[in-house]
């Protein structure tokens, strides 16, 4: 696949078929659910959301979001289109957008299902005919609040990531639209990765995406989401929520590349529960946006459930990453390994925020933290703050963080194997994310290494 | 020279014109105190270790249950210059330490230790914060703490390299040493670099004694309480950032009991 920076920051010619007033009324909020024609129980949460969120204050700790106006975001806008299930059928500029980040392509060769969303409404929705034979569920969110009420009645927005959570998961569950619903039966095993990508079109947008995962006792999936918006003068919103459910013996693997333009508020939340033998991995990339505060988070609720994070942060001119980790375990056996790599440049901000928590009923639990911060030059900033909480005797928890720049031992021998000192950057940089990249399939390794190297360009 | 405060100073904030001032041979004081029960101490310091003088402190304390201890400290270190310090604690009250370390010259270093052996209900909070303003500075900062029946521990450890520390070198331990099933043990180290020719890490642990450990003196004729207390005396002495032999024996003996 062709990665150009211009494929992620070029807008496309689409006219939309509803857009909601600037700002977030009541009214809206009513339209949102009426226009979805949705149950009244969620409507009624919407609104519960959304009267919370207009009380809470925004977040006193972390990046600055003075740049946000939440008063000049259109918080629903509606391509003039309905979801397809083939890709012909899906309006001509909008099917553009999607072939030229390589969403078909990628379908066609290695993924079981793919789901594409375009501003708030899904635009492409497919599962490959032997998934759908097992029982496998890969819908568009919308449509399983009419399917599936009652799993999605139990799981939306309750106890993973209750709408009360914080503000901005306040803000998703009042204007939450598309994303992606996945239910994995008993015992089955999807072979080949499912993925959503959502694309952002519409200057001062919003998109509000709701994944919901449920993966039961002793099944396997791995999920891949892709996100980008175009690049506008005017700051847009993403304000996503992941919320899995990793029943007894099962296992989830979540990959997310997130690439949104540089005038984006990243303010995402994702969170897993996972039971008893359940691993959950998660292997999160962010690239893109000026400000990015996201910390996916495992409650470890199970006898030996395990939680893997994979991270990688790219900071560079203008950009806050504000990532990390958080981790809570509360039963007996359990463990988690936590890697993330940051890299800062060009005056960027990088910052890993992590927590692990291990209460009294999480016997013999076992964590290992390591966070590693590369710095490219002496403009940028780097800094790790993990918040560490044991209330058990027999547990072992361990964290490792060290920041620095690229050894001049090292640039130097490659310049003297005739590569030059940005190639031999390029190099190093590679070597350094490569635990994480290593863990990615080979198409989305290849896209996660090109986008770093066209972070760089800029900044080398 | 450095001199031990009076009682005085020890209970009230020391003017910020007061530094106490530091110049050519290296001095160095060490001390036990002992807090009376129900006792509640208050003590600040604030020091100027000044060019190219070196500096070390050692305060030990013994916090008997319902007594309260409170430290803060100050201190601005310059050119070339270097302060090592280490607190010791022997706890069943409540512990307050704060200890702020200006590095404002270049090439100044600074060591600091911390060990605490809290025992019962006991509470003990360390923030320690590090700011590096010049090149070529060197900071290191050790907290161990053992945490028995239901004492708890919350260490902060902050480290700030500025824009202009190029060259610098830091390093961060904090640990915890876990008997009581009832104890809570909350790191937080963090780390705030600004500039990239620097080389900064930090670790952090919470973990009870080694089994392996335990079974290899166990398996030498050591009882296990034995074996035990011979851990616990090796993993504090990690905190005495390279004193003396016989001054690291002491402070292990008062902070031990």
């Amino acid at each position: 696949m062709a990665v150009a920076r211009e494929v992620y920051e070029q807008a496309s010619v689409h006219e939309p078929k509803f857009t909601a007033p600037f700002g977030l009324t009541r009214e809206t909020v009513v339209d949102i659910s009426a226009q979805k024609g949705e149950p009244a129980w969620m409507l009624d949460k919407r609104l519960k959301a959304f009267e919370l969120f207009e009380t809470a204050p925004f977040p006193a700790w972390g990046p600055s979001l003075s740049g946000l106006d939440v008063a000049r975001i259109t918080y629903f806008v509606r391509p003039d289109t309905q979801e397809s299930k083939t890709w012909d059928d899906v309006p001509v500029e909008i099917r553009d957008t999607f072939e030229k980040l390589g969403i078909p392509q990628a379908e066609r060769e290695a993924l079981g299902g793919v789901g594409a969303q375009y501003d708030s409404d899904m635009v492409y929705h497919n599962l490959k005919a032997d998934l759908a034979t097992k029982g496998v569920v890969f819908e568009n969110m919308d449509v399983a609040v009419h399917r599936y009420p009652e799993l999605v009645r139990e799981y939306f927005m309750t106890n993973c990531v209750p709408a009360h959570d914080h503000k901005f998961a306040m803000l998703h569950a009042a204007v939450w639209s598309g994303g992606t619903f996945i239910y994995v039966p008993k015992g089955v095993k999807v072979e080949i990765p499912l993925q959503a990508y959502f694309r952002m079109n519409t200057e001062r947008g919003g998109q509000f995406e709701h994944t919901l995962i449920i993966a039961d006792e002793g099944s396997d999936v791995h999920y891949i989401e892709g996100c980008s918006a175009p690049k506008f003068q005017a700051a847009a919103l993403h304000a996503g929520c992941v919320e899995i459910f990793v029943k007894k013996g099962a296992r989830v693997r979540y990959s997310s590349i997130e690439n949104w333009s540089k005038n984006t508020f990243n303010l995402n939340t994702k969170r897993a529960v996972v039971d008893e033998g359940g691993t959950i991995e998660w292997l999160n990339g962010n690239m893109g946006s000026g400000t990015t505060m996201l910390y996916p988070m495992s409650i470890l609720r199970g006898k030996g459930a395990r939680s893997d994070y994979l991270g990688i942060a790219f900071a560079g001119p203008g950009q806050f990453q504000d990532t990390g980790h958080k981790l809570a375990i509360v039963a007996p056996d359990c463990s988690a390994n936590v890697v993330s790599k940051s890299l800062s440049a060009g005056g960027g901000k990088s910052t890993y925020r992590g927590l692990v928590k291990i209460t009294g009923g999480a016997e013999r639990a076992t964590v290992k933290v390591q966070c590693d911060a590369l710095m490219l030059d002496g403009q940028s900033t780097s800094t790790t703050t993990p918040v560490m909480r044991v209330e058990r005797a027999d547990v072992t928890v361990a964290h490792e963080a060290s920041v620095g720049r690229l050894g001049d031992r090292e640039l130097f021998y490659l310049q003297s194997r005739g590569l030059t000192e940005a190639e031999a950057t390029r190099m190093l940089v590679a070597g350094f994310l490569e635990p994480v990249v290593r863990e990615l399939p080979l198409e989305y390794a290849v896209e996660l290494v090109k986008l770093i190297e066209l972070e760089m360009d800029s900044v080398c | 020279m450095l001199r031990p405060l009076s009682e005085d100073e020890r209970l009230t904030l020391v003017d910020p014109r007061e530094f106490y001032v530091l110049e050519g041979e290296p001095p160095s004081w060490d001390e036990v105190t002992s807090i009376r029960p129900g006792e509640r101490r208050s003590i600040s310091v604030k020091i100027h270790v000044q060019a190219r003088a070196r500096a070390r402190m050692i305060r030990i304390f013994d916090v008997p249950e319902g007594s309260r201890l409170t430290l803060y400290h100050h201190v601005i270190i310059a050119e070339g210059a270097s302060w090592d310090n280490v607190i010791g604690i022997r706890g069943q009250g409540e512990v307050t330490i704060r200890r702020a370390i200006d590095m404002l010259g270049s090439g100044a270093a600074v060591r600091l230790g911390c060990l605490a052996n809290m025992d019962k209900n006991s509470r003990i909070s360390v923030s320690d914060e590090i700011f590096s303003q010049a090149p070529q500075t060197k900071n290191d900062l050790h907290i161990k703490i053992v945490l028995k029946q239901q004492a708890r521990s919350e260490v902060r450890g902050r480290v700030v390299v500025n824009e202009n520390s190029q060259q610098s070198t830091s390093y961060e331990r904090l640990d915890h040493l876990v008997f009581g099933d009832q104890a809570t043990a909350v790191s937080i180290p963090e780390l705030e670099v600004k500039t990239d020719d620097v080389k900064c890490g930090h670790g952090a642990t919470t973990s009870r004694p080694g089994e392996t450990e335990i079974f290899y003196l166990a398996s030498r004729g050591l009882s296990v309480s034995v074996a035990e207390q011979l851990l616990t005396r090796g993993f504090l002495a990690g905190a005495c950032v390279d004193l003396p032999q016989e001054i690291i024996d002491r402070t292990l003996d008062v902070v031990l009991g």
